[in-house]
């Protein structure tokens, strides 16, 4: 290779369009928004059946508060500057975006019109949630499914798995369609990173707030029975009861928070932390009834899906040539006879 | 638009929001308020750039011998031994037992009480109630095996009588 070719390779620019651009399958990416958008269409029609604090269900009683105390989150001052800046949404403009956001989500789950109808998802999710969070309370849930439902919108997620690619297939029978592109590749990527600075974040601040204190156990279990309590959880106060227990637990949080990042330097970290991850949301769920499920169907971007299809395309083969075999030695085995 | 433009303005779009979340992440725009020092950088607090968040929870340290304080609502039939009453018990949530049932026991707030007995009433072989009362069973923080710690009575609220809801002890929680 010439050298000045081989030095234009290393350069930052191609490094960073190697890392976030190398081509992938557009399916990996099709099957993470009907998993996402379909959770999240899910979590709109029953929204008291994963959350504690559905924010879809409590308009009317935030638009009954007083407006000094609402205070709007950036995007929501952007998604309501047609009406000015800081402009408060009235009840009816949020049922309206509620009903409004259910009924994108069927074309964007199936892919129908995906990036308008995924655009407009995301925009009604980012619309709601914010509102709810404009009144001093928030909470973390929503926050990455709202970024990723972004993310979805502005890729190439109907490539896919969807009535778009069916359209086009059907328009032009003669034309191969592309599998793979160039632009699949970082919506997955991007979310991996925000998971990994999530989980970093929970471990830094932890030790930065408490030092090596928080690694004592008492902690863990302190938080265990105070949410076990509240929520009248009989599992947490049973645990909570085991000082060596939440020691461990201690210990299994802390590692699964602060090593998470390894998913992006060794992909195959992954194979034990987002199962470990995962554990660790269902465990905080069953003791303490914090409801972090809408991490569980984004945890698929870490899953190369093209390939889990591959395999069992090829295990299915095996199996029918297996049972031909069969067949065969059988009828073989009754001519003889 | 053409490929290179579409991964341009993508990039940007990357770079943003990881930007956004590493610096939000780590509280860089709003440093703990304990460090008065640093307090003329708190300019960005969450949720001011939501969905962009930092993950600062159960962060406090707490040590051994700390008490949970555990309400628990108790209904005094007119017969028979009292009952632990839950939310299932009750037909409503947890949330509207701590948020709004035991606020109305510690109100005096009868009749709000009442109203939300009402499932509780409809079911047979449950003798009727003639009063509520608080309990605190608070649990400690041990590394022993027994972390119940001693019980405290709260409020209680007479159902039946007129005069108004008595306080045995009132427990401040």
């Amino acid at each position: 290779m010439p050298r000045a070719e081989h030095h234009a390779d290393r350069s930052w620019g191609a490094r960073w369009n190697a890392y976030w651009f190398r081509p992938a399958p557009f399916v990996d990416l099709a099957v993470c928004r009907l998993l996402v958008v379909g959770f999240q269409f899910f979590v709109l029609l029953f929204p008291t059946l994963l959350l504690k604090y559905p924010p879809y269900t409590m308009f009317d009683h935030y638009a009954a508060l007083p407006d000094d105390s609402y205070h709007a989150p950036l995007i929501l001052n952007l998604l309501m500057l047609p009406a000015g800046w800081g402009a408060r949404p009235p009840l009816e403009l949020l049922q309206f975006v509620y009903a409004a956001t259910i009924m994108v989500g069927v074309p964007a789950m199936l892919g129908w019109w995906t990036r308008t109808a995924c655009l407009l998802f995301a925009s009604g999710n980012l619309f709601m949630s914010a509102y709810a969070y404009s009144y001093g309370e928030y909470h973390h849930i929503e926050a990455l499914t709202c970024l990723f439902l972004t993310f979805l919108a502005i890729s190439p997620s109907g490539a896919a798995l969807s009535l778009d690619s069916r359209r086009r297939t059907r328009k032009q029978p003669a034309v191969p369609q592309a599998t793979h592109g160039e632009l699949a590749h970082w919506p997955r990527l991007l979310l991996q990173w925000l998971f990994s600075l999530m989980y970093l974040s929970g471990a830094a601040l932890k030790l930065f707030g408490s030092g090596f204190d928080w690694l004592n156990g008492f902690t863990l279990q302190y938080y265990l029975l105070q949410d076990a309590a509240f929520w009248d959880c009989s599992l947490g106060i049973s645990l909570g009861q085991h000082h060596g227990l939440c020691l461990a637990l201690t210990w299994f949080t802390l590692i699964v928070e602060g090593l998470f990042f390894s998913v992006l330097i060794w992909p195959r970290t992954a194979w034990f932390f987002v199962p470990a991850a995962s554990a660790l949301h269902l465990g905080i769920y069953a003791t303490m009834r914090a409801p972090f499920f809408h991490y569980l169907p984004l945890f698929a971007v870490f899953v190369p899906w093209s390939r889990v299809f591959e395999w069992l395309a090829r295990w299915r083969e095996e199996k029918r040539r297996a049972s031909l075999l069969v067949a065969e030695s059988g009828q073989s085995a009754a001519a003889h006879q | 638009m053409s490929q290179r433009m579409a991964r341009q303005c993508t990039s940007a779009g990357i770079a943003i929001v990881l930007g956004l979340q590493s610096l939000i992440a780590f509280k860089i725009p709003c440093p703990p308020k304990a460090i008065e020092s640093l307090s003329h950088l708190r300019v960005c607090c969450p949720p001011t750039l939501w969905p962009f968040l930092d993950y600062n929870t159960y962060v406090a340290p707490h040590y051994e011998g700390e008490v949970v304080n555990r309400t628990v609502v108790v209904g005094i039939p007119q017969k028979g031994k009292p009952i632990t009453l839950r939310s299932r018990d009750l037909g409503i949530s947890q949330r509207q037992l701590r948020e709004k049932f035991v606020p109305a026991v510690r109100r005096g707030n009868r009749e709000s009480v009442r109203t939300m007995l009402r499932h509780f009433d409809k079911q047979k072989r449950r003798a009727p109630l003639n009063s509520i009362q608080l309990e605190n069973w608070p649990l400690k923080v041990s590394s022993d095996k027994e972390v119940l710690a001693s019980r405290r009575m709260g409020r209680r609220l007479e159902l039946e009588s007129a005069p108004s809801p008595t306080s045995l002890e009132t427990a401040g929680y």
